[in-house]
């Protein structure tokens, strides 16, 4: 059955151009990050403030060493791009990872023990009420900015979206019969939870994952442009913008790069999001 | 639709009660929260009678509990930066935050439902490629990176507006458009899939078989019926703008409560932050309730549950 669907699934990726868009477009992102040692030579750090603010290569000031052109301490554009990629990228996918986790257990857990736990949803419906990236500042404000600080604050704060779509699937699979056949053998409820019914709502929890990709992405960049995020000298897409902004006038290469790198990837995740909720789960 | 309204007010009151205490509970995450309110080198005099004053000597719930009580009030403590009540300083910035969100709801809405609708009728057309891509990848910008593109184009090269601050109409056009475009391009793609499930019911069958014109099957039949998800995500919608405001105004440096939230995290001005935060959950959670409430309204079949 599994196995079926995902060959039906690969067949239909094939056929339907947008997956095959997204999921190049990401895999393109994910590799040139992975390998910016042997792409660009040039050190992310290395100031050379000789060559500083150099327009792209192709501008009649460029020069060929530094293809997207240098910043204001005469930084290699492309080679902090593809090193900073590792950061923003590696914070995705451990942030969705996180707020994945999370999300699917409280959601499980209030959808299987209805109302004594209703308090989970509750929290959720308080979570809502704050405009996202307000909390993560107070947050922020709190713990103190960095990595780790963005990492916990956007991982808790991802789980809502999980746990209200987990809550609702678990709430409809738990009357099924095959629940109540389960029950009547003796499974003990971790078991039905974690056996019977986490397989039967992964497809929208999949989905989720990758639309959650996207919007951490976005948000992580937003954090680091106010400052409160990832802090220097580490750098992300997000950072380079924020570094930009006293170069925006005379340096157009500065913020125009770093934001397409993230353009790109939220458009790729989000290709795929789409293509996987037409093949996994139509309800969606 | 009594029962409806009281368990959707009783569970607004949880909702504004339960933002007080997470507000209360995280100013406590690090620990002493006279560390956050003070700055690195203050006395160790000035430490204490800044706890005798804040009431920081008491037990934890009973400072809750007056923490509950003050906020009540709209009493959030004084800003550490401008020596002025704090839930003033914030009500002061909100008329400009408003201003802006509101003029971005009104783009959104105008443009985007048109847009969604002929996507949905010319189904698999050029034109339907194009919108919807336009859509998906207004959806895929981050606000601020567009705030900042459209600056240095409109703003810095073309000279055609002015860079930054509040004053005219000619100030909300780049930070209002540039705030719009993500929810546009959503509430687009929305409007669509919701038109292309209502014109696949049979009354809409039923209504050209019975030789309406196609507008009349659009507009009267198919356009109604689609609306519900699209109203219920207007609501949604206006939670997310109020979010992106924080960012675009301090791209744009618009005078309003996102810019002063972030400036207040930035000079540790908690008092502050404690209010900009609240009263933007309020606002949200106030839009939420009169959604919910007009959605009911609209649609008997939520009212009934």
């Amino acid at each position: 059955m599994q196995g079926g669907l995902m060959s039906e699934g690969l067949r239909k990726a094939w056929v339907n151009r947008t997956a095959v868009v997204g999921s190049i477009i990401l895999v393109i992102m994910v590799l040139s990050a992975a390998l910016a040692p042997w792409i660009v030579k040039t050190d992310p750090a290395e100031i050379d403030l000789a060559s500083r603010l150099l327009p792209p290569a192709w501008s009649p000031n460029g020069s060929a060493e530094h293809l997207l052109g240098t910043d204001h301490l005469g930084r290699d554009v492309l080679s902090r791009i593809l090193f900073g990629g590792r950061i923003s990228l590696f914070v995705g996918l451990v942030t969705t990872i996180l707020a994945l986790g999370l999300g699917t257990i409280l959601g499980m857990l209030a959808g299987y023990f209805k109302g004594r736990l209703e308090i989970i949803m509750r929290l959720a419906d308080v979570q809502q009420s704050f405009p996202f990236i307000a909390l993560a500042l107070v947050l922020v404000a709190a713990v103190g900015p960095g990595v780790k600080t963005t990492v916990l604050v956007l991982g808790i704060g991802g789980w809502v979206t999980f746990a209200r779509v987990v809550q609702g699937q678990v709430l409809s699979e738990r009357e099924r019969e095959y629940i109540e056949a389960a029950m009547s053998l003796g499974a003990r409820s971790p078991r039905i939870l974690i056996h019977h019914i986490l397989p039967n709502i992964a497809s929208p929890i999949i989905v989720l994952a990758s639309f959650a990709f996207a919007w951490m992405i976005v948000v992580e960049a937003s954090l680091s442009f106010l400052g409160f995020g990832v802090q220097p000298p580490q750098s992300t897409w997000g950072l380079m913008l924020s570094e930009s902004r006293d170069y925006m006038q005379i340096a157009w290469w500065l913020p125009t790069f770093p934001g397409l790198a993230i353009m790109m990837t939220v458009l790729g995740a989000n290709l795929l999001g789409d293509w996987l909720r037409d093949v996994l789960d139509p309800r969606l | 639709m009594s029962g409806y309204l009281l368990r959707r007010l009783l569970q607004t009151a949880f909702v504004i009660v339960g933002s007080v205490t997470l507000i209360f509970f995280v100013l406590r995450l690090s620990g002493d929260p006279v560390t956050l309110m003070l700055p690195y080198d203050a006395s160790d005099e000035i430490v204490e009678r800044f706890r005798e004053a804040y009431g920081l000597k008491d037990p934890v719930y009973i400072q809750y509990f007056k923490f509950l009580m003050r906020a009540f009030t709209g009493d959030f403590g004084t800003s550490l930066h401008f020596n002025r009540p704090a839930l003033e300083l914030v009500l002061e910035r909100l008329p400009a935050t408003l201003e802006l969100a509101l003029v971005s709801v009104v783009l959104t809405v105008t443009l985007s439902i048109p847009i969604g609708v002929v996507a949905a009728v010319k189904k698999g057309s050029l034109i339907d490629n194009i919108l919807m891509g336009a859509a998906l990848i207004g959806q895929s910008m981050p606000t601020f990176w567009l705030g900042v593109m459209a600056m240095i184009i409109f703003a810095v090269q073309l000279k055609l507006l002015p860079t930054s601050g509040r004053g005219g109409l000619r100030h909300l056009i780049l930070p209002s458009i540039s705030l719009a475009v993500y929810s546009m391009a959503r509430l687009a793609r929305v409007t669509r899939s919701s038109m292309l499930d209502v014109l696949g019911e049979d009354y809409i069958r039923t209504a050209r078989g019975k030789g309406l014109r196609e507008r009349v099957v659009i507009f009267r039949h198919a356009m109604r019926n689609a609306s519900l998800p699209v109203a219920a995500m207007i609501g949604l919608m206006f939670a997310a703008l109020v979010g992106g405001s924080v960012v675009i105004e301090t791209v744009f440096v618009w005078p309003g409560i996102g810019r002063l939230l972030a400036e207040a995290v930035r000079n540790r001005d908690y008092p502050v932050a404690q209010a900009a935060v609240l009263v933007i959950a309020l606002f949200v959670t106030a839009v939420n309730l009169l959604t919910d409430i007009s959605y009911a309204y609209l649609d008997p079949r939520i009212r009934h549950e």
